[in-house]
């Protein structure tokens, strides 16, 4: 298990394995919080945080949530809002240690524009 | 005069011309922000956006880390406190791209030795 931690230490995401890759993605939201994306099944992901110490932010078509700590700000995940059995959800790797995800390829998303992998 | 622009559009900071750099930094909070950062004289740059931000100190506090409270985006880090030559950083992720083209990036080693490793 690897566990993503915020600066401050209010929140956590636990997921089961490293990732096999991470993405960086250009589209509006992605380059603005430069997160380093890893996906797994929403399933397998573990937000733990005390109640009111997290904060969302929402847009446009309202699908998804980006989940940032209250206090210090720091991106954790974003989640859709409707999660099934296969559904996916994103981890912002930029919250691991460093030396946990030597090694592993960083692909580039076009978010931007083409919605293809740009490597 | 270039503008960053937060996500939902709630906050905003001018700055006098494009960057000459920026710098990218490992330390604990710039590698989880993953903020480039641009600098300027504090004086020179104006934040738009009264009462619609959340602010982060912690340690000595002579931080402030200044995000948009509705879509979070990281906009800038001031000091506490500010003289006549105290500098500031844009986050420059929140410039429109293409104005950035050609625009050389550092890396510093907050996490460490404090110095340019690139």
């Amino acid at each position: 298990m690897l566990t993503a931690t915020c600066h401050c230490g209010a929140v956590k995401v636990h997921v089961p394995r490293r990732p096999e890759s991470l993405t960086d993605c250009n589209c509006s939201i992605c380059r603005r919080y430069a997160a380093r994306w890893a996906y797994y099944p929403d399933a397998e992901v573990k937000l733990v945080a005390d109640p009111d110490t997290t904060d969302d932010y929402v847009w446009g078509e309202r699908t998804q949530k980006f989940i940032r700590c209250r206090h210090c700000g720091c991106v954790m995940q974003w989640k859709k809002l409707e999660v099934a059995d296969d559904t996916w959800t994103g981890v912002n790797a930029r919250n691991f240690e460093p030396a946990e995800l030597e090694g592993i390829a960083v692909r580039l998303l076009d978010g931007a524009d083409t919605w293809k992998y740009l490597d | 005069m270039l503008t960053a622009t937060c996500h939902c559009g709630a906050v905003r900071v001018q700055v006098p011309r494009r960057p000459e750099r920026l710098t990218d930094c490992n330390c604990s909070i710039c590698r989880r922000y993953a903020g480039l950062w641009a600098y300027y004289l504090d004086s020179e740059v104006s934040l738009i956006g009264p009462g619609a931000t959340d602010e982060y100190s912690w340690g000595t506090r002579e931080l402030r880390f200044i995000r948009c409270a509705q879509c979070g985006c990281i906009m800038q880090w001031r000091g506490v406190e500010i003289a006549a030559d105290t500098r500031t950083g844009i986050n420059a992720r929140n410039f429109e791209p293409a104005e950035l083209v050609g625009v050389e990036v550092r890396r510093f080693d907050g996490a460490d030795t404090w110095e340019f490793i690139g």
